[in-house]
Formats: C-alpha cells, structure tokens, sequence
C-alpha cells in the first residue's frame, strides 16, 4: 500500500511538470513567432524602399538629403556591407538588408538623382540634380 | 470518473483554450505585419506638387501651359516607368491631368477649358476618382486646384487630378 501511494505521488509531479513545460514550450513559441514578425529584415527593406522614392519624388533639383538608417545597420545581415545597401537603378530604389532578398520600389522623379552611404555615420546621401547638370 | 482523470480533461480544456488564444495573437500579428505600408496618397500628393511647380513659378503660369500641347513627362521631368512586377509594365500605374480654366476675377465665374489635352498616363485610371472608389483597395486619386497669373495678368484657374495605382505592392 506504502508503494503504491509514493508511485502516484511521484506521477502527479511527473504530470505537473510536463503540463508547465509543455506550457513553457508553447508561450516561447509563440514570443519567438512574433519577434521574428517585429525584426524582420522585410519589412525594414520596405519600409526603407518606400521612404527614399518619396523622398525623391518630393525633392527639387539641387538637393542634398541626408537619410538616417541606424535601424538598418543595427540588423542588417553580417555579410553586407553598409554602402550596398541601398541603391539605385534607373527610376528605382532597391533595398537590401538580408541575402534572401531585397525590396524594390519605383519613383516618378526624373531628374538626376545619386545615392551614397556613409557608415562611419550611419546615413545615406540622397543627391538630387538636374538633368545633364552633373 | 477519479480525480487524475478531471485532472486531465482539465490540461486538455486548457490546452485548447491555449490553442485558440495562440491562433488569435498570429492571425492579429500576421495581419498587422503582412500588410505593407500604404504610402500612395503621399505619391500622388508629391505628384500633384511636382505638376503644380511646374506650371506655375511664383504664381505665373508658365506660357507654353496655355498655348499648345506639351509633353508633360519632358516638361515636368518625370518618368513613369516602373518595376517589372505584377505585370506592372503593361499599363502605366500613373495618371495625370491637368485643367486649365479662365478665372474672371470681378464676376468670380470660370470659363471653359483651354483644351491642351494636358494629361499623360493610365487614361483606364481616371474613373477612379469617383466617390464609390474611395476604399483603399482601389487606386488612390488626389484632385486639387490652384489659381494663377498669366504673363498678361489674366486670372486662371488649374485642376490637376494625379492617380497612383500600385495597388499590389501598397495593399494586401
């Protein structure tokens, strides 16, 4: 009788402790799920994209905008470099911060327009010039 | 039923409930963070502000506006080619147009159109500047207007009506 009272007490904790751990389990899942949703590189290289082609389609020719992209370099992938992150081809901006992909966004903007980054400050230069004026 | 038995029924309510709380919080998340940024109004906003620079210089109307047709991409410097996604290259995502009235300023009464045929783009894009297409599944169109001089002093007042369409990569 003695035994068999310390073998049912032995698996109620048995029993517990699979419950939190399964439970434990379950809610690291679930916090890893949404941080991999918050910090990912996707969204960032949208977000990116997006706010350098408005910004040039908003500039007039003779303008120099410095472009702060701290949040970038913080979480880009290791094996790219701050420079090639951002560029430009033709009427687009195209965004890179991972080897999986990167994220492309076209503006209206015709006039001359260059971007260079600068990682010692962790900026982009967006120069704006006319047409056949550089 | 013995007391390990409900203990178990008990971890398995649980466990739904869990389940079901979980399946919340990721579809929320999922549709929160899958959908992309809309920055179209901003678009075509910065679009009609390019047309308008354009036009008018220090509230003078440029001549060649009232004359005769004009390329507006060339004058304006704009281009409207877009990224080879979607299918996007077909028909421009873009539409422009631009109207020209008369303004008497004693009488307050608009004329009729200088017609320059001043539009360039999408023409399949304009019928969404109707009210019934106002939800942001459809393109996003910004109309407004501003009075200006001509070089002779007469009064003008220019409509322009700028519609941005990309709708695949601004909605889910």
């Amino acid at each position: 009788m003695k035994l068999r009272k310390i073998s049912r007490k032995g698996n109620i904790l048995t029993e517990n402790l699979v419950f939190i751990m399964l439970n434990l389990i379950f809610l690291i899942i679930l916090i890893l799920f949404l941080f991999s949703k918050i910090e990912s590189t996707a969204l960032l290289e949208e977000k990116y994209a997006k706010q350098i082609a408005l910004i040039i389609d908003s500039a007039e020719p003779g303008m120099i905008i410095e472009f702060k992209m701290e949040e970038a370099f913080d979480k880009m992938d290791k094996g790219i470099n701050f420079e090639d992150i951002v560029w430009k081809e033709e009427n687009q901006v195209h965004v890179k911060l991972s080897d999986k992909g990167e994220y492309v966004y076209s503006f209206f903007n015709d006039n001359e327009v260059t971007i260079n980054g600068d990682e010692s400050k962790k900026i982009y230069i967006i120069t704006i010039d006319k047409v056949g004026e550089k | 039923m013995n007391k390990l038995g409900d203990g178990k029924i008990v971890s398995l309510y649980w466990f739904l409930i869990l389940f079901l709380v979980a399946a919340g919080v990721v579809y929320m998340v999922a549709l929160f963070y899958g959908n992309p940024y809309d920055v179209r109004y901003s678009e075509s906003r910065a679009l009609s502000n390019r047309i308008a620079n354009c036009i008018s210089v220090g509230g003078v109307i440029e001549k060649s506006f009232l004359e005769g047709e004009i390329n507006l991409l060339e004058k304006c410097n704009l281009n409207f080619d877009v990224e080879e996604s979607y299918g996007w290259t077909g028909e421009s995502e873009y539409y422009i147009k631009v109207e020209i009235f008369p303004y008497n300023l004693d009488t307050y009464v608009i004329g009729s159109e200088i017609t320059n045929n001043l539009e360039v783009g999408n023409v399949n894009l304009q019928d969404y500047c109707k009210e019934e297409f106002s939800s942001s599944n459809f393109p996003v169109c910004d109309e407004r207007g501003f009075y200006g001089l001509g070089d002779d002093g007469s009064s003008y007042l220019v409509n322009v009506v700028s519609i941005v369409r990309k709708t695949e990569k601004n909605v889910q």
